[in-house]
């Protein structure tokens, strides 16, 4: 059942105002109807202006094709996954899923259990790349913060990974802190990783 | 989240084993245990599904696969 984790802040580019926000565990009806409603058409339109999907990365456009209904209805039957979302204005800004069976790959915590980030994404409207006037900033560090804070609840000190799309590799390493894995080949990504002190600084600094 | 409470009866060899894996891991006993039911429900969704699931010794690469009954 869809379950409050806390009110958070958001900055309103176009007014300069912060509105309040709130960030909730496990999604619902809303939430899924936000994404095929709002979300996917403009995404899907974005995507099929460029011919590859490289391309499209350049536009923010990559994760088009995410199917983020069927995977959260895998989530509410699974231990091993746990979905949140991000609300404000009355619409959906921001939406990730988390794999909570993954272990460490990086020096230092291999082997050692951690949240795995598999999908993580800011609603179009808010993408710099997107549109020419992004709506909110920080979705996408709110919800990092909330995966730290899911792994410190489930015993795993705030260790969490993901894979990279190409134009966010840049942010992830140099912006929000995370140790680059180097490029998994069987992805063909590129894989960051958070250690504990990593995180602790992550959440501290914001 | 909702809770519901269980008391789990031990044996001397399975708590030692708890305590052990919880300190190794780094983990509470709870923390632990939950996250051994995790794993073992992906393990067997897995299986259920018709995927192997393979513990490969990393000199010899050596595959034994893991069963579930």
């Amino acid at each position: 059942m869809k379950e409050l984790v806390g009110a958070v802040v958001l900055l309103n580019r176009m007014t300069g105002v912060f509105e309040p926000a709130e960030v909730f565990r496990e999604l619902d009806h809303k939430n899924l109807d936000d994404f095929e409603r709002l979300w996917k058409p403009v995404l899907k339109s974005r995507r099929d202006e460029f011919p590859s999907w490289a391309a499209a990365a350049d536009a923010n456009a990559q994760d088009s094709h995410w199917e983020w209904v069927e995977k959260a209805k895998d989530a509410t039957r699974s231990l091993q996954y746990e979905t949140f979302a991000v609300e404000c204005g009355g619409e959906t800004q921001g939406l990730m899923l988390v794999d909570v069976t993954k272990f460490g790959r990086v020096d230092g915590q291999q082997g050692r259990e951690l949240a795995y980030i598999e999908l993580l994404a800011t609603a179009p409207w808010n993408r710099p790349k997107f549109v020419s006037t992004p709506r909110y900033k920080g979705v996408g560090r709110i919800l990092l913060g909330t995966a730290i804070s899911l792994s410190v609840e489930l015993g795993f000190k705030g260790r969490i990974g993901l894979h990279s799309l190409p134009q966010s590799e840049s942010w992830y390493r140099t912006e929000a802190g995370f140790t680059d894995g180097g490029y998994d080949s069987a992805k063909t990504m590129q894989y960051f990783e958070m250690t504990e002190a990593q995180a602790a600084a992550c959440i501290s600094d914001h | 989240m909702d809770r519901r409470q269980m008391t789990l009866m031990l044996s001397d060899k399975e708590m030692n084993l708890l305590d052990q894996l919880a300190e190794r891991r780094g983990m509470s006993k709870t923390a632990l245990l939950r996250q051994a039911l995790r794993l073992y429900q992906s393990v067997t969704e897995r299986i259920d599904n018709g995927e192997k699931v393979f513990v490969e010794h990393p000199a010899t690469k050596d595959k034994t696969e893991l069963m579930v009954l």
